[in-house]
């Protein structure tokens, strides 16, 4: 069973080395480098002023995102009714909508925006895709061990300010910090509802590489996707450890 | 310092946004498709009603889009369950690091986002249903294979070791017990596979072409290339609906603690 398991991972995991592979090619053809590799692609893709100003647009907006996916998750969180069953049903319901469907009704909502507010809309919406997974991390670490630090803390005379900042905020930021960067991944990696809202000139990555990946595909497509998977995958790992740290 | 368990109201922020964001969208996509397509600008014919674009969609023009999307959902659902019983089964008792690293393979090929996978399978397959098939089982499996592990991790396994005690093989005691108490879990992760399968779109758009267009793609393309904004709608609203009865059903008696 192990070895099916890691059989089936490896498949998984694959066409990710593939596209890594894919990326150091030196010539503009889709061949998997052997003798020679190159990074002439990845030179190309940021000196590109579309690939950097989609890719610092990805980052910022990601990084709203994930704030604001764990602002909104820190007080149900606290609440311990909000994850009962009627409300985990709310709060997976973005993640379980059909995104096309439900980027083609905001559009007409988008459309009455301004383009400031039109990115708000996005970032907000991509936000609520990651909130389910905040909410989980940081519901875990507000444990009943951690409420009882607390009442604990008040009991030895700190106020309620100063026993959060002194045991509850030390205690609960590696599950935020976990939370924000897994929100964030999530959004950053967001493809259907930024290809909707979007608009033209304002694209995020997966916007930008949609009608390549659509029609005619370049490698420099392939070097942009080994720097998103290169962020999203260190963002992850980082999240993953400071869980994991907890779990040891 | 109290906990504050009847604090409700503590998530109202982040109802308030699910709401904001999701029930004016959809009130929006409905009343778009039953709204004449308008003629030039704007997005359909303001004081306008029509059933047409529903009844183009059952009609023998509209329903092999329909029946396709469906049959691509149940096919991928098929792919992707097995696979994250596969994936989920070894972790279920795994414990500290070794279950984070579990979880990081699991994970990663989601965590690393859609343009790395999608690449490699645009470069490796020949364009197709087919390949579109094999992408969404990719790009699904891992979040199939994580609703099912939490499944699992909250059962005890030391029934299996029990059954193997009474005399019952490994597969017996696999497919006696194990199966029957994984079932919540396995319905839970088909639901998830075929309300996105159902709704799958970055596999057909780019994998499949025009040959395998679903409702998601076709929404797309009605609404991006023909202008049809209404139609585009209609078809959201029905994907809606497909994607909503299947998070509804649900077997009786399937609950936590109260296995079949």
């Amino acid at each position: 069973m192990r070895l099916l398991w890691t059989f089936v991972v490896l498949l998984l995991l694959a066409p990710l080395a593939v596209t890594l592979w894919l990326a150091f090619s030196p010539d503009p053809f889709f061949t998997l480098p052997v003798g020679d590799w190159s990074v002439r692609w990845f030179t190309q893709v940021l000196a590109s002023d579309q690939w950097r100003q989609a890719l610092i647009r990805s980052l910022w907006m990601a990084a709203l995102s994930g704030a604001l996916a764990v602002a909104l998750a820190l007080p149900p969180a606290w609440a311990s009714r909000a994850g009962t069953s009627w409300w985990l049903a709310v709060w997976l319901l973005p993640a379980c909508l059909p995104q096309a469907a439900w980027a083609m009704g905001l559009m007409p909502l988008a459309g009455a925006l301004p383009e400031g507010a039109r990115i708000v809309l996005l970032v907000a919406a991509q936000a609520l895709l990651g909130f389910p997974v905040a909410l989980l991390l940081i519901g875990l670490r507000m444990d009943s061990h951690f409420r009882r630090l607390l009442a604990a803390a008040a009991d030895l005379g700190a106020s309620p300010g100063q026993a959060w900042r002194r045991v509850g905020l030390p205690r609960l930021l590696p599950a935020v910090t976990a939370a924000f960067l897994l929100a964030a991944t999530l959004a950053f990696h967001e493809p259907v509802l930024c290809q909707f809202l979007c608009l033209p000139g304002g694209e995020t990555v997966p916007a930008l590489a949609w009608p390549t990946l659509r029609s005619s595909l370049t490698p420099l497509v392939a070097a942009m996707a080994s720097l998103t998977m290169g962020f999203g995958l260190a963002a992850a790992g980082l999240a993953l450890w400071l869980v994991g740290r907890r779990a040891r | 310092m109290r906990p504050a368990r009847a604090n409700g109201w503590l998530a109202w922020p982040a109802l308030a946004l699910v709401a904001l964001l999701v029930v004016p969208s959809t009130l929006m996509l409905v009343r778009l498709s039953l709204c004449q397509a308008a003629r030039g600008a704007g997005f359909y014919l303001a004081d306008s009603f029509t059933w047409d674009h529903f009844t183009r969609l059952v009609s023998p023009e509209g329903l092999p889009l329909v029946a396709f999307t469906v049959a691509f959902g149940l096919a991928v659902t098929a792919g992707v369950v097995p696979l994250a019983w596969l994936l989920a089964w070894p972790l279920r008792t795994s414990g500290g690091m070794g279950l984070i690293l579990g979880l990081l393979a699991l994970l990663a090929p989601r965590l690393a986002g859609m343009l790395g996978p999608l690449v490699a399978l645009r470069v490796l397959l020949p364009r197709g249903v087919v390949s579109a098939w094999l992408a969404e089982i990719f790009l699904i499996t891992p979040y199939a294979a994580l609703v099912l592990l939490v499944h699992l991790r909250g059962i005890d396994w030391t029934v299996l070791q029990a059954a193997r005690g009474l005399g019952a093989r490994s597969w017996q005691a696999v497919a006696r017990v194990g199966l029957p108490l994984a079932g919540p879990g396995l319905w839970l992760a088909g639901q998830l596979a075929l309300g996105w399968g159902l709704g799958a779109f970055l596999g057909p758009d780019i994998l499949a072409g025009p040959a395998g267009r679903t409702l998601a793609t076709d929404l797309h393309h009605q609404a991006f290339d023909n202008s049809r904004w209404s139609m585009a709608a209609a078809e959201g609203v029905l994907l809606l609906v497909l994607v909503a009865a299947v998070y509804l059903v649900r077997p009786s008696g399937w609950t936590r603690g109260n296995h079949p």
